[in-house]
């Protein structure tokens, strides 16, 4: 339930830098995802939040209070990591309740306990001796035999305390507590019936209450990747944060646990920070998607605004599946009529571009279209291509259709300009069959080939996300 | 006579297959308990008459000159002392037949419930080496029984103490023992043979069956071939007395072979399944029959000083020197061994003082050598900090020296501090011995922990330190197991750094100790108390490896990454 805010965050490690001039505000309840190619800076953007990074400038902010010098454990923020990261010695029992045990400590408790176990124990071996001495025996010589017994005994016990069930603990301390009233006891116990309640209510969320008992090794992934969720849900905390929480699992059990986070995290409505490279994960989870390449915030947007108007031709590129198609060419005019001119094919301009186009006349551009927004074999369908491969997937098919280069160098099959085609069902299409292609005129993008941004229909170029901050900081420091 | 034998047999054979004969783990530990019980019993029966002979032929320490069994070829050797021996014998061989009879009969029961062929024919080797066993015990047994008898000298008064009379009463026992002997080992046969039928209606497959006879009938082959050959030798009773002390090393070879014939023979039954099968098993086995062959002459090689020092700490001091034994083996286990633990003599240093240092130098060194080096090595391997990997490399320097070089001016200095001749002296020595190394293991283990789990732990509300008490620490389990067995390890056998430091015998360590089974100048050690002093010490080490082996394997980290 938390307000975050990152201000001119850059991480540098050593020279290289990894993460330049990152601005980011997240309100309260929302699903930010970030997204971006291994190596971008997302996941050090969530190591700095969650304090495992140093913040090289920049501040980071939740609900108003900047933490940067704030240590981890007090920043109440839960991460979700990528390798699970469980605790293998402890129960899952134990795991969940690590956070509110190391939260809510009880001065002196454990060797208060283990106190009063060794003068159990030792009264026991001292009762002994007594006993030996009142009858007036000699105390036996293999007395140093019962000592080292003892002492390995009370190793072994050491060793396996605290892997034994919470239930046995519980019983032997609640009759304890009751027979000695000792303060810190009762609070002791009064803490671990809240811890109690807490799990109890978490593994029935998700599902794991059979399992409290079982070491980590015992579970299956997607049991694993639960008791990981639940270790953050359990604690309340401010945001949670998750590192690529669904990629060790397979590709089945990924797209189920997919829905369960967003059922779970629609019911607990907690400021969230997902990194993926995965854009489907990206566009199904977040209420807003950041897009970062090599270290800079290319976009933040909805995933409608991230998909339907992409700042860039990376973020074209990365969101959607399959790909966007680009083709390089010119704009060129003749007589009245703006025409895109490519090596294979030349597309006249739908009106509605005209504007924003018209200063790129005899200018290299990029086209951008995406594979479902092509249809073939359309009454009004001019452009001549062939069919290059069929990649059928049941609910859709891939159609690669080959348009042939005017200036063919080689005679390689390589050398066309191959774009890819959605289509929906199983289509009747063979290969090497020839198709006519028409592009949807109101999905069509442009970009400009030097800077790469997207051009704007009503003219003028898209900023990035990166660009547009320095700007209005530029603007604040000299309005 | 014919039909009440076959009724006889039908109404075991009723018992074994009735509903309520289940074997569940339960039973088996009934059984156990039972085992153990009657061994307890036996041994404290034992205990009693060594007690019983301590009282008698005055106190203090057993083995010199004071040991009734030594001197047993006086002239006033007494008969009620041969009639106890002889009671005791008795006693020893019918537990022991009742205990394999107890565990054969759930063998039995065990392998008449379950299931699974591996199994079955696994618990079918172990009975077969059971009756080899109770066999050779068999002979052994008759063998000792008549030994006794001969040590009551003919010069004792008749009337005084009835000697015909016990004369009389041995010889009924020996005849009774062989006869009882061969009564077993008839209903022994029985049962397996009643046995082999149950399997060969039940089984789904008969050509295996025919194989498990065969072997079961190989494995007990040997054991009668053993007990006709000490039948036979028993009629010349001389040259029996000669070689008694080779027994032993028929039982041990018969062992040997038997566990080899079974080896062999559960290679072929794991899977053959046809004709074909069967031959290519069989020329892969003719294949590595010679690398079979030197694996074990080397095992047998390597394992034979084990077995001379275990046979020598069964023996007495006469059997060592002379070859004939005058005792039974269990009467000398209990002797030797007690007489190692529990003598007492103002002289001389008690063993389980000595215990008692060397396992608190073990564990002290363990504890000093855990508390630095993790400590250390949780720092190396975690922090980053300038000078990092010079430190760790110097660390390994000080390992490139041997010990024996500090020594001298170790004791200088240890004899200025006035550390001599005390155990925190010793144990602040071996402990300084081993950090080093420790801290150099340490770290490889602590590098091994994945970070993200002290990331998770940072993030879930811990300190520096509570993520090193409660993640890195556990987790490295398996080191500190490491550490510790090697810290203890280097200081319980260590000598020369006792022999140097230490010199009180009241100081003196487990390895000081063999100075107290050095005989009179000129004559030989006292063997059967060296060897069991070093089973003794042996131990402790042998145990230790045993529980502590599934730690020192790795995959305490298994399952939390990925």
């Amino acid at each position: 339930m938390a307000k975050i805010e990152f201000k001119n965050i850059t991480k540098k490690f050593g020279t290289f830098e990894a993460v330049k001039n990152f601005n980011l505000e997240v309100s309260d309840e929302e699903f930010v995802c970030l997204v971006g190619p291994s190596g971008c800076g997302k996941t050090t953007t969530l190591r700095m939040l969650a304090g495992l990074e140093t913040i090289t400038s920049g501040t980071i902010s939740i609900d108003g209070e900047i933490i940067n010098d704030i240590s981890p454990k007090d920043r109440n923020i839960a991460m979700v990591f990528q390798s699970y990261a469980l605790y293998p010695h402890y129960t899952i029992y134990e795991n969940l309740a690590f956070g509110i045990r190391n939260r809510e400590k009880i001065k002196w408790a454990n060797l208060m306990i283990s106190m009063a176990l060794l003068l159990f124990y030792g009264g026991i071996v001292s009762l002994y001796y007594g006993f030996c001495q009142l009858l007036g025996q000699i105390v036996p010589e293999y007395i140093n035999l019962i000592f080292v017994a003892g002492i390995l005994g009370w190793i072994f016990m050491l060793y396996s305390f605290p892997e034994t069930r919470q239930d046995i603990k519980m019983m032997n301390l609640r009759f304890w507590a009751m027979k000695m009233k000792i303060p810190i006891f009762q609070e002791y116990l009064s803490r671990e019936e809240k811890i109690r309640q807490k799990v109890k209510e978490t593994s029935e969320l998700l599902g794991i209450e059979t399992q409290l008992w079982k070491k980590p090794k015992q579970l299956s992934g997607g049991q694993r990747q639960r008791v990981a969720l639940g270790r953050a849900i359990i604690r309340n905390p401010k945001a949670f944060l998750m590192d690529e929480p669904l990629s060790n699992l397979d590709a089945k059990l990924r797209v189920q646990m997919r829905a369960e986070l967003e059922r779970l995290t629609k019911k607990l409505r907690v400021t969230t920070l997902y990194v993926t490279h995965d854009q489907i994960e990206a566009m199904t989870l977040g209420n807003r998607i950041v897009v970062l390449n090599e270290g800079i915030a290319n976009q933040v947007g909805t995933p409608e605004e991230v998909y339907r108007q992409p700042v860039n031709k990376f973020v074209a590129g990365f969101i959607g599946s399959p790909p966007m198609n680009f083709v390089e060419g010119r704009i060129e005019k003749n007589s009245e009529q703006l025409q895109f001119v490519s090596e294979a094919f030349s597309y006249n301009i739908p009106d509605y571009y005209k504007v924003g186009l018209s200063n790129f006349i005899n200018k290299e551009v990029t086209l951008g279209i995406r594979p479902e927004h092509i249809l073939l074999n359309t009454p009004e369908a001019k452009l001549d291509a062939t069919i290059g491969v069929l990649e059928p997937i049941g609910s859709d098919t891939f159609v690669y259709i080959d348009f042939p280069i005017k200036r063919k160098s080689r005679n390689s099959i390589f050398d066309n300009l191959e774009i890819i085609v959605k289509q929906e069902g199983i289509t009747k299409l063979k290969i090497d069959e020839p198709v006519k292609v028409q592009f949807m005129d109101d999905q069509i993008h442009f970009f400009d080939k030097e800077t790469d941004l997207r051009i704007l229909p009503s003219g003028g170029l898209c900023q990035t996300h990166y660009e547009a901050e320095l700007e209005k900081q530029g603007n604040e420091i000299n309005p | 006579m014919t039909e009440e034998i076959i009724n006889d047999l039908n109404y075991i054979n009723v018992s074994v297959n009735d509903q309520k004969f289940k074997t569940r783990p339960i039973n088996f530990l009934v059984i156990l308990i039972v085992m153990g019980l009657i061994l307890i019993i036996g041994g404290f029966w034992q205990t009693e008459t060594i007690l019983w002979n301590r009282i008698k032929y005055g106190t203090g320490s057993l083995w010199k000159n004071n040991n009734p069994i030594y001197h047993r070829d006086q002239p006033d050797g007494d008969l009620s002392r041969v009639l106890r021996l002889l009671h005791m014998n008795y006693g020893i061989y019918f537990a022991t037949l009742v205990v394999l009879t107890i565990v054969s009969i759930a063998i039995i029961g065990y392998v008449l419930k379950n299931k699974d062929w591996d199994d079955k024919m696994r618990m079918v080797s172990i009975l077969g080496l059971i009756y080899t066993g109770i066999a050779i015990f068999t002979s052994f047994w008759i063998n000792q029984s008549i030994k006794i008898i001969e040590t009551i000298p003919d010069t004792v008064d008749k009337v005084q103490s009835g000697a015909d009379w016990i004369r009389g009463d041995i010889g009924n026992y020996s005849e009774f023992m062989e006869i009882s002997t061969l009564v077993f080992m008839f209903l022994y046969l029985a049962v397996f043979v009643m046995f082999a039928f149950n399997i060969i209606q039940n089984s789904p497959k008969k050509e295996n069956i025919l194989k498990i006879i065969r072997v079961l009938f190989l494995v007990i082959l040997g054991g009668f071939l053993i007990y006709f050959i000490n039948l036979i030798k028993l009629y010349f009773k001389e040259e029996a007395n000669n070689n008694v002390i080779l027994i032993w090393d028929i039982i041990g070879l018969s062992v040997v072979f038997g566990l080899i014939i079974v080896n062999f023979y559960k290679y072929f039954f794991h899977s053959n399944e046809s004709k074909e099968n069967f031959i290519q098993n069989s020329s892969q086995l003719i294949k590595m029959t010679p690398f079979y062959v030197v694996l074990i002459a080397y095992v047998i090689f390597s394992l034979f000083p084990v077995y001379l020092v275990i046979k020598v700490s069964l023996s007495s001091y006469q059997e060592i020197l002379t070859g004939v034994s005058p005792g039974s083996p269990l009467y000398n286990l209990i002797l030797n061994y007690s007489s190692v633990m529990f003598a007492v003599s103002s002289d001389e240093p008690s063993f389980s003082g000595a215990l008692l240092r060397s396992f608190g130098l073990g564990l002290g060194t363990g504890l000093i050598g855990i508390m630095i080096s993790v400590t250390s090595a949780y720092a190396l391997a975690r922090f980053k900090f300038k000078g990092n990997s010079f430190l760790t490399y110097l660390i390994l320097t000080t390992q490139m020296f041997p010990g024996i070089i500090l020594l001298l001016p170790q004791y200088v200095i240890w004899a200025s501090l006035g550390f001599v001749d005390t155990f925190g002296g010793i144990l602040l020595a071996s402990a300084v011995g081993t950090t080093a190394y420790c801290t150099w293991m340490m770290k490889g283990y602590f590098e091994t922990i994945p970070v993200d789990i002290e990331e998770a732990a940072i993030i879930d509300g811990t300190g520096r330190f509570g993520n090193f008490a409660k993640i890195a620490f556990p987790l490295a389990r398996s080191g500190l197991v490491a550490v510790l067995i090697f810290t203890f390890l280097s200081s319980w056998q260590d000598f020369i750094l006792a022999r140097t430091l230490l010199r009180t015998p009241q100081n003196y360590t487990l390895p000081l100790l063999s100075d107290n089974y050095e005989n009179a100048q000129d004559q030989a050690p006292f063997f059967e108390l060296l060897a069991p002093y070093s089973i003794l010490v042996a131990l402790p080490v042998v145990l230790f490896f045993l529980f502590m082996q599934k730690d020192l394997a790795k995959g305490a980290v298994a399952g939390s990454v990925k």
